[in-house]
C-alpha cells in the first residue's frame, strides 16, 4: 500500500515547494510527484536523471480543414460554427483560435464536415531518479487549459513508479490557489499538509483552502512557514487552525540559511538539516507516519 | 489603458506592487484577478456599490423524456454527464456550458439552467490618497475548477475611462492569460532566487506568445543573488526597476491594511521610480496619474 501526502498552501510563495523536498529528502521511502505544473520547480533541487519525457496530449482542438470549409462557402455562409460557439474561438477567417476547448459543437453542426477534432499536447510529463528516489514532474504549455489532467496523470505515474520501486510514500508538491490542479492533486490523498505563512493574504487564503480540503474528508497538518515575520499573525492562525480541529505539526522562523540553500540549488533539509530537526521535523514525520499507518496496514 | 501585473511565481509581490501602484495613481482603478484567492481588498478601505453572482449554465435532464440513449454522455468532452441505460445524469461543475449536448439530444430532453460559481464585487475606495479611486474582485467559489469565467467578466466591468491596473493570479494557465489578454502592457513581477527566475521565463513565454510589450520588477532584491539581472539581460527585457528585500515590509504587509497604511508613505516612496519608468514604457499619457 502507499500512501500519498499532499503539500499545497493556497496562497503562493509560503514555501511549499521548499517543504516538500525537505520532506522528501527526510523521510526517504518515497517517489516526489512536481505537480505545480505551470510552474513546477522541484526539479531545480533535486537535479533529476531523466528516463521519461512524454508529450502530453491533453486535449482536443478543432481544426478546420481551409479546403473543404473554402472561407465559408460550403455553407453558404451560414457559418454555424462560429454562432455556436459559446467561446468565440472561430475566426472570421474560419481559424479556430487558441479560446477553443475542444467542446466539440462545430464538429457536430458543420454541414460539410469540413471540421476535425485533433488532439493536442498541452504539456509534457517526465520520470527521472533522484539521489533520494525518483521524481516525476509535470510541466503545461503556458495559456493552456489541462492543469487538472496533467496532475491528475502525474500522480498516476509516480503511483506506478512507487508500486514498481517497492516505495510506501509519495509526496506530491501541489499549485497555489483552489482551482482544478488542486482538486486534481486532492481526490484519493491520503494526508495534506498546509504551508503557510503570518499574514492576513494567507490566511484568508488557508480558509478557503480548508474549506476545500475538508469537503474531500482528507486529514490535515498546518505548518506555519517564517513564523517571526508576525507574531500576531501566527496566533491568529494557530487560533484558526483550532478552531478546524486542525494541527499545526511545525512552526518554523524565517531564516536565510534556507534561501541560501535554494540559491545554491541544495535542498535546505540537506544543507542545514539543524533548522528542521530544532524545529520538531522529527516528531512531525513521524506523526504523518502514524496518520497513515491505518492505510499503510502498519502498526 | 490596462496594466496587468503578472509573476509566473506564487509569492513574488504581485498584490504589493498592484495595490501600491493603484494607491500611487490616485482615482485609478485596480482589479483584483486573483479570482481563486483575491487578497488586494484586504489592504484597502472599499465602499461596496455592488457584489453580484457570476453564473454558469449547466444542463438540466429531463427523465420523462430521456431515454438513457447515452448521446450526450458520449458527446461531452469534459465528463460532465454520464449515462447508463438505467439512468443519465449530470456533474455541474464539470460542464463548460458549451451547450453541445442540447444539440445532440435526440429526445429533446435537455434544457438548461443556471447555477453560481462565484461573485464579483465592486465599490469606491475611501480614503485621502486614493481618492475616488474604482477596485472590483473576483472570487471563485470553493470547490469550482476555473474561475476564467469570473476573470472575463470582471474584465468586461472594467473602467475604461481611467488608467486601470490588474493584480493578475500566479501561474502560466488559463486564468493567468484570461487576465493579461489585450492589455496595454503588462509586468512582471520577479525574485532574485532559482525558483523565481525559472517561472519567469515561463511567464516570458506565456506574455510573448501574447504578443504584450512588458517590463520586469525584480522584488525581494538582495536575496537570492544576481543570476536573475542576467537573465533579463540575455533576454533583451525591460527591467523598470527592484524593490529590495526588506524585512519590515513583510511584516506591515502581513498585517493588512493597518501594516500597509503604517508604510505607506514609505513604501510609495520606494515605488516612485518604478512607477515612473512604467509610465515611460507603458506609454502613459501625461493626463492619467
Amino acid at each position: 500500500m502507499i500512501a500519498e501526502i499532499v503539500v499545497i498552501s493556497g496562497k503562493g510563495g509560503t514555501g511549499k515547494t521548499t517543504f516538500a523536498s525537505s520532506m522528501f529528502a527526510a523521510l526517504g521511502d518515497s517517489v516526489l510527484a512536481d505537480c505545480d505544473v505551470d510552474a513546477p520547480d522541484l526539479a531545480i533541487l533535486l537535479d533529476p536523471v531523466p528516463s521519461v519525457h512524454e508529450a502530453f496530449a491533453g486535449a482536443r482542438k478543432a481544426w478546420i480543414d481551409p479546403v473543404v470549409c473554402r472561407n465559408g462557402a460550403a455553407c453558404d455562409g451560414l457559418s454555424p460554427c462560429i454562432t455556436r460557439c459559446r467561446f468565440a474561438a472561430i475566426r472570421s477567417d474560419f481559424r479556430v483560435d487558441r479560446h477553443c476547448e475542444g467542446c466539440g459543437v462545430c464538429f457536430h453542426v458543420c454541414p460539410a464536415g469540413a471540421i476535425t477534432m485533433r488532439e493536442s499536447t498541452t504539456g509534457s510529463l517526465m520520470v527521472g531518479s533522484t539521489e533520494y528516489g525518483p521524481m516525476v514532474h509535470g510541466l503545461l504549455e503556458p495559456g493552456e487549459e489541462t492543469s487538472g489532467k496533467l496532475v491528475s496523470a502525474v500522480r498516476r505515474r509516480a503511483r506506478r513508479e512507487a508500486t514498481d520501486a517497492g516505495m510506501r510514500f509519495i509526496i506530491t508538491d501541489g499549485s497555489p490557489g483552489i482551482g482544478c490542479p488542486v482538486i486534481s492533486s486532492l481526490s484519493g490523498a491520503h494526508h495534506v499538509v498546509i504551508v503557510t505563512e503570518p499574514s492576513i493574504s494567507a490566511l484568508r487564503d488557508m480558509e478557503r483552502l480548508v474549506d476545500l480540503v475538508e469537503s474531500f474528508h482528507i486529514p490535515a497538518t498546518v505548518v506555519i512557514n517564517k513564523a517571526d515575520i508576525s507574531e500576531t499573525m501566527t496566533v491568529r492562525v494557530q487560533q484558526f487552525c483550532r478552531s478546524q480541529g486542525i494541527a499545526v505539526g511545525m512552526t518554523l522562523p524565517y531564516d536565510e540559511q534556507v534561501i541560501n540553500a535554494i540559491t545554491r540549488r541544495t535542498i535546505p533539509f540537506v544543507a542545514y538539516p539543524e533548522f528542521f530537526q530544532d524545529n520538531g521535523f522529527g516528531p512531525f514525520l513521524a506523526n504523518l507516519k502514524l496518520s497513515v499507518a491505518d492505510y499503510l496496514g502498519v502498526s | 489603458m490596462e496594466i496587468c501585473i503578472v509573476s509566473g511565481k506564487g509569492g513574488t509581490g504581485k498584490t504589493t506592487l498592484a495595490t501600491w501602484l493603484f494607491a500611487y495613481h490616485g482615482g485609478s482603478a485596480l482589479l483584483d484577478c486573483d479570482v481563486e484567492e483575491p487578497n488586494a481588498g484586504l489592504f484597502l478601505d472599499v465602499g461596496w456599490d455592488s457584489v453580484e453572482s457570476v453564473n454558469t449554465g449547466y444542463p438540466i435532464i429531463d427523465e420523462y423524456f430521456c431515454a438513457n440513449c447515452g448521446a450526450c454522455a458520449s458527446f461531452c468532452a469534459f465528463g460532465a454527464i454520464l449515462s447508463s441505460p438505467k439512468a443519465t445524469f449530470v456533474l455541474p461543475e464539470m460542464c463548460h456550458d458549451c451547450g453541445g449536448c442540447g444539440i445532440v439530444c435526440p429526445h429533446g430532453a435537455i434544457t438548461f439552467g443556471e447555477r453560481k460559481t462565484g461573485k464579483i464585487g465592486q465599490g469606491v475606495v475611501n480614503s485621502p490618497r486614493e481618492h475616488g479611486g474604482f477596485f472590483s474582485y473576483g472570487e471563485l467559489n470553493v470547490g469550482e475548477f476555473s474561475g476564467v469565467r469570473i476573470i472575463k467578466k470582471l474584465r468586461e466591468s472594467a473602467p475604461k475611462d481611467r488608467l486601470v491596473f490588474i493584480d493578475g493570479p500566479p501561474g502560466t494557465s488559463c486564468s493567468a492569460v484570461a487576465a493579461l489578454e489585450n492589455v496595454d502592457y503588462a509586468v512582471l513581477v520577479g525574485e532574485p532566487t532559482p525558483f523565481g527566475i525559472s517561472d519567469m521565463a515561463m511567464a516570458v513565454r506565456m506574455i510573448r506568445e501574447l504578443g504584450l510589450p512588458f517590463g520586469v520588477v525584480v522584488n525581494k532584491a538582495g536575496i537570492g543573488n544576481d543570476d536573475i539581472l542576467d537573465y533579463c539581460h540575455k533576454e533583451g527585457l525591460t527591467i523598470l526597476g527592484s524593490i529590495p528585500f526588506k524585512r519590515t515590509v513583510a511584516e506591515s504587509m502581513a498585517g493588512g491594511r493597518e501594516g500597509w497604511l503604517e508604510m505607506e508613505e514609505e513604501n510609495l516612496q520606494i515605488i516612485a521610480p518604478i512607477a515612473e519608468a512604467l509610465a515611460l514604457e507603458a506609454g502613459l499619457s501625461q493626463g492619467v496619474s
